[in-house]
């Protein structure tokens, strides 16, 4: 069984490269991804955590936070779609409609 | 003379307080309603106002005369730790004998404006400002101590101001109205230095306290740049420049006769009656400080003496009638301060009394020729006038009484005054007093000359004005001719009140105010005979100046430019008004508008002003500009920013626990 | 041979590494593939952490209904192959290196935050054992965090309502 610092470690791992991948693509969809990527690492901190503590509140964050994402993927996805529909472009360089 | 003793009445007293408030209250609403609701009517308030000043200054006159002096204060309008200054009313036979004058004159002036001025788009504006002007007047008059006559002093200058001004739409009226403002500034500027001193060494500003507490600082000197000078001859002397502003005495003369541009019941109720009489007023009422140093006197008579001298110079030379007439008035004035400087109190005030109506008299029956001719490019040039002796009679009689009066022709108010005057000049223990006496002496004869130069040239001879009137020239409306009438009467009547005893009489002015004023300063050997060869000295003087009028202008016309032709450079000296003007332009107006516009709108208006007005607009606009570089509108910059401002908070939460 | 340890090694390092490449990939829908293999191995890790019901509805929810629909989003909105221009955004090393930085501080930082005191008491327990993880899960789901339960149903509702309202047709005015 690996020490709970190793699960620590590789949830910030997880969660740094979604942070990553967030604050330096392009596409809107890969940023979103990076989002669930992020979430993953959370989810993984939290598990093991939980585990270590024999504590119930670990799996029930979990439970929900995979819940919220789901939510959060639906509307952001829905956004990008709008997005595409009036600005015929998902970069988020070439948005610059609210520039300066 | 018995001295009389007076019951001093301190109590709140309703009729001396309307005396002044009920033209301030006509003057404000006149002022505020008048363009909207009274329009051509707006004579009626202040004309019933003044009518009712008038009852109410007879009623208290009666009273001081019977033996009642009233001193009370209204309200504390200043109190700083030691100074304490109210608003209040002295009623003694000075303050008395002036309020009857002025509402006297204000009255009649008012009625008289009433078809001078009318038709003239401003009518409500005038009512009211005239008003006022006589509220502030009696203000003046009637303080009971120096700071509320400080209050009356600007007041009636302000009025001036927005009088002389009046056709504010002509150049040449507003610019006379600020030069009068602004002379007269310089002149209140040391006034209200002489009042500071006076609170300084005297720690007080009422008169009563004053006069108790003058003999401590009898002896004082203090240093100023070096020099060890006399206390009280510092006070008088900087309150004097005061009166020689206010009253327009030299070097501060300029500004009256500019002071015509305004329309004529103006110049004759502020120019000649009221306003330009504060200076001696204010000298009268403060005689006790004046006699503490005798070099205060002198430079009173003197400065009295050369205004009187040099303005009866002018005169003769000058073709606008109310320039004329303005020269007469600072002539006259001369003779007050004359009168002042060698410790006749009593007679300078008896000649303002009387000159007060023999001026307005003048003025106004001037401004009835005038009124004539407005349609002329200059009304008032004599020289298109004439011949109107058979068409304005009414004119012509009044302007004519009030002629002999000035000239000092016996049985007239002027002799009266100006005889006693010139009396106690000769016989004053004032060493300069003779000196007086012979300058008053010339300028009588001088002061006829040119006031019956003007006579003769408007009413004698053939008129010349045709091009400008439609039809004959008529006499002005009853409106206008009846105050005429009526200052006609004062000026004979009013000189009756000081018939001398040599002739008979017995002098109630000089009784009257004997109290306020204290006796005449003269030496105690007073021969009759002396004073009877003076008398006749000066009425001949007067019949002198009279039959040189009508030689030059009557009889042989031609020897009118013999003057002019032959000293031309004197004559030019004399028509430039002694070159006063362009003195002061060079010297004074010149520099100071040099300095203004190289250095105060340089640095202060361009640099400073709008350095900050600008320079804060520019500094936004700069901030703004180079805060709007964050916003890229890219949303992973954003997300950075977001992450960085985590990163912060979580630092201060770490290590500032 | 410890198993727990190498299934966690491979299953971690099978997690950074797809992820990884995930980020870098030019194609979207290999970031989305390559994603789904990072959830599964995630989920298996889950397993490894006595999750059983989480990894099955991880797998549910997140592998069969997320990813599906940035999938279904990827192919609507035709998205090509990144050829000509950059990945990345303009100065991306600057927030690498803002990252380590993070990371730096976060490694740091969190053992002294989450290690575990001995005196540690669990407010909500479960033991193995006894009963499964359903129902424990299960358990304290619907007594202690009932209130919570019902408020992720909301959001789940507001997520719906959200998504068609976005996407309706405005009416323009002709």
């Amino acid at each position: 069984m690996p020490s709970l610092e190793q699960y620590i470690i590789l949830a910030i791992i997880l969660f740094l490269i979604g942070l990553f991948g967030f604050l330096t693509r392009r596409n809107l969809i890969v940023i979103l991804i990076s989002i669930e990527i992020m979430l993953n690492g959370i989810i993984v901190l939290f598990a093991a955590i939980s585990h270590f503590t024999k504590d119930i509140s670990g799996y029930i964050i979990v439970f929900f936070i995979i819940a919220m994402a789901a939510a959060e993927a639906a509307i952001g996805l829905s956004l990008v779609v709008l997005i595409y529909k009036r600005l015929r472009t998902v970069y988020s360089d070439e948005i610059t409609t609210f520039k300066g | 003379m018995v001295e009389k003793q007076f019951e001093l009445i301190t109590n709140f007293d309703i009729y001396i307080f309307l005396i002044p408030f009920l033209p301030l209250i006509a003057s404000a609403i006149t002022l505020i309603f008048g363009k909207k609701y009274f329009r051509d009517k707006a004579h009626l308030l202040p004309i019933l106002a003044l009518f009712f000043s008038f009852l109410l200054s007879v009623k208290v006159l009666i009273e001081v005369i019977n033996g009642k002096i009233y001193q009370f204060d209204v309200y504390t309008w200043m109190f700083a730790y030691n100074l304490k200054v109210g608003l209040g009313f002295l009623v003694d036979p000075l303050s008395a004998a002036m309020i009857t004058m002025v509402t006297c004159v204000s009255f009649l002036i008012h009625v008289y404006s009433v078809g001078y001025m009318g038709g003239d788009p401003g009518y409500y504006r005038f009512f009211a400002y005239i008003s006022l002007f006589t509220f502030f007047m009696l203000m003046l008059v009637l303080s009971n101590n120096l700071a509320e006559l400080y209050l009356g002093w600007e007041g009636v200058g302000l009025c001036s101001y927005f009088l002389i001004g009046y056709w504010y739409k002509k150049k040449s009226a507003s610019d006379a109205g600020k030069k009068a403002f602004i002379v007269c500034r310089i002149g209140d500027f040391g006034f209200a230095l002489g009042i500071f001193l006076a609170f300084y060494f005297l720690g007080t500003l009422y008169y009563n306290e004053i006069f108790s507490k003058l003999p401590e600082i009898s002896n004082k000197y203090i240093g100023v740049l070096g020099y060890e000078v006399h206390v009280p001859f510092l006070i008088a002397f900087l309150l004097f420049c005061g009166a020689m502003g206010k009253s327009a005495q030299f070097p501060l003369h300029v500004w009256l006769p500019d002071a015509m541009e305004g329309p004529t019941p103006v110049s004759a109720l502020i120019h000649a009656a009221t306003m330009v009489t504060a200076g001696v007023f204010m000298v009268c009422r403060l005689n006790p400080l004046f006699e503490l140093s005798p070099a205060m006197m002198f430079i009173v008579a003197i400065i009295g003496a050369f205004t009187c001298f040099m303005s009866a110079t002018i005169a003769p030379t000058q073709f606008d009638i109310k320039r004329v007439i303005a020269y007469s008035t600072l002539s006259q004035l001369g003779y007050m301060f004359m009168a002042c400087g060698v410790g006749a109190f009593i007679a300078g005030m008896f000649h303002l009394l009387t000159h007060a109506y023999f001026k307005a008299l003048l003025f106004l029956g001037a401004g009835s020729v005038i009124h004539l001719l407005h349609h002329a490019p200059d009304p008032n040039d004599i020289r298109i006038m004439g011949g109107l002796k058979k068409y304005m009679p009414i004119t012509f009689w009044t302007l004519l009484i009030a002629s002999l009066s000035i000239s000092g022709i016996p049985g007239f108010a002027g002799f009266f005054s100006k005889d006693e005057i010139l009396a106690q000049a000769f016989f004053s223990k004032y060493p300069w007093g003779k000196f007086i006496w012979f300058i008053g002496w010339m300028v009588a004869a001088m002061t006829a000359f040119y006031t019956f130069r003007i006579i003769f040239r408007a009413f004698y001879g053939e008129f010349k004005g045709w091009e400008y009137i439609h039809g004959k020239p008529h006499e002005s409306p009853r409106v206008m001719t009846v105050p005429l009438i009526f200052l006609a009467i004062g000026s004979i009547v009013a000189g009756w009140i000081g018939i001398p005893q040599v002739l008979g009489g017995r002098n109630h002015i000089e009784e009257f105010l004997v109290p306020v004023l204290g006796h005449p300063r003269i030496v105690h050997e007073v021969s009759h005979s002396t004073e009877y060869l003076l008398m006749l000295l000066s009425v001949l003087a007067g019949l002198f100046g009279i039959f040189l009028a009508w030689l030059v202008y009557i009889k042989k016309p031609e020897l009118e430019t013999i003057f002019s032709k032959n000293v031309k450079s004197l004559y030019t000296f004399l028509f430039r008004k002694w070159y006063f003007d362009e003195l002061y332009l060079y010297t004074i107006v010149r520099p100071t508008l040099w300095i203004s516009r190289k250095i105060v709108v340089t640095i202060t208006d361009n640099t400073v002003i709008e350095g900050i007005v600008n320079g804060s607009a520019k500094l936004i606009d700069k901030t703004g500009t180079g805060l709007r570089i964050i916003h890229t509108g890219i949303i992973n910059h954003y997300s950075t920013f977001i992450l960085i401002g985590i990163i912060v908070y979580l630092l201060v939460y770490l290590y500032l626990k | 041979m410890n198993w727990d340890l190498i299934i966690f090694y491979y299953l971690a390092i099978v997690m950074i590494f797809s992820s990884v490449f995930a980020i870098f990939s030019r194609h979207p829908v290999y970031t989305v593939l390559l994603v789904l293999v990072m959830i599964l191995h995630q989920a298996f890790l889950l397993l490894t952490l006595g999750a059983e019901f989480l990894t099955v509805v991880q797998i549910i929810v997140y592998a069969g209904a997320i990813l599906v629909l940035f999938l279904f989003v990827v192919y609507l909105i035709n998205l090509r192959k990144e050829t000509k221009r950059n990945v990345f955004i303009r100065r991306a090393s600057l927030i690498a290196i803002t990252f380590l930085v993070l990371g730096a501080f976060l490694v740091a930082n969190l053992f002294s935050l989450i290690s575990l005191k001995p005196s540690f008491k669990a407010y909500l327990p479960f033991n193995v054992e006894e009963k499964s993880n359903v129902w424990w899960i299960a358990n304290y789901l619907f007594k202690s965090y009932l209130l919570q339960f019902e408020i992720i149903g909301v959001i789940l509702l507001v997520a719906i309502f959200g998504a068609v309202f976005l996407i309706r047709k405005v009416k323009t005015f002709e």
